[in-house]
């Protein structure tokens, strides 16, 4: 079935750029609608592709995967002992778990 | 101070495509300043749940773990999240935590907190210290990355410390 094409351009938006009594455009439009074509609009993602991208750079956590997984000095956890994790906690207030 | 928190609710949980992690729950709440928060619990391998949260208007910004919101209530938002890991770990009484103490960044104060040894990991660890005691997790910590860990006793899993060593070596992000 054919679907007739709807214009959406108004009409001073197609005369825009045209002097009167003359046909062709203005040289600011026709430099205009040269450097659309050559240079496109970037791609701007949609939101949720933006939190899709920015998962990998994410400094919150544990998120993108690094090729080795060797545990070096600067990556080890250390283990609290009984008596730091006495001293260093707050008394006044009593265990949840 | 963190004797109270605010209700919450489960949201959704999404499974990654990549499998890293394995699923983020979603969870929710309000603060009496009608902010509403959003706290993604990150499920890992060997019931590993790393704890996150921002504020919602924050969702689609790649800093959104590190802004500020200057509301004065942290107290009870933190204690929501004690609260959400302790729902965690009543349907998974195997499951260890972590979260990391991202570094502040406030242009407007100008502040731009380097990434080890961070005030919201002193703040998270101090806090973590005072209300789980050393029964059920050994602690552990990385000072450098501002990361800490509590790993499950009770779980199985042999070497398990070991192995979330290497998982969180693994996947921290800005390393090698």
């Amino acid at each position: 079935m054919a679907v007739r094409k709807k214009h959406n351009k108004s009409i001073s938006s197609i005369t825009e750029g045209y002097t009167a009594g003359s046909t062709k455009p203005s040289s600011e439009q026709q430099v205009k609608g040269s450097a659309h074509k050559k240079a496109p609009a970037p791609f701007k993602p949609f939101p949720s592709q933006v939190t899709a991208l920015e998962r990998n750079t994410d400094t919150g956590g544990f998120l993108s995967p690094k090729p080795s997984g060797n545990v070096t000095d600067e990556l080890k956890l250390t283990i609290v002992s009984k008596e730091e994790l006495e001293n260093s906690r707050i008394k006044a207030y009593s265990f949840i778990l | 101070m963190f004797d109270s928190w605010y209700e919450f609710k489960y949201v959704h949980a999404i499974k990654s495509w990549d499998g890293i992690p394995l699923k983020t729950h979603r969870y929710s709440f309000k603060t009496t300043k009608n902010l509403r928060f959003l706290v993604d619990v990150e499920e890992y391998n060997f019931k590993v749940f790393i704890v996150k949260f921002y504020l919602r208007s924050h969702l689609y910004s790649s800093k959104r773990f590190n802004l500020l919101t200057n509301d004065f209530d942290t107290s009870r938002k933190l204690r929501t999240c004690l609260q959400i890991m302790l729902s965690i770990y009543k349907k998974e009484p195997f499951a260890s935590f972590g979260f990391i103490g991202t570094p502040i960044i406030d242009e407007e104060r100008k502040i731009n907190e380097a990434e080890n040894n961070t005030k919201k990991y002193r703040i998270y660890s101090v806090l973590v210290k005072s209300l789980f005691s050393d029964v059920h997790f050994i602690h552990a910590y990385n000072q450098e990355k501002s990361a800490y860990t509590l790993i499950n006793k009770d779980n199985p899993e042999p070497e398990l410390f070991t192995k979330v060593q290497t998982m969180f070596a693994h996947y921290y992000p800005s390393l090698g």
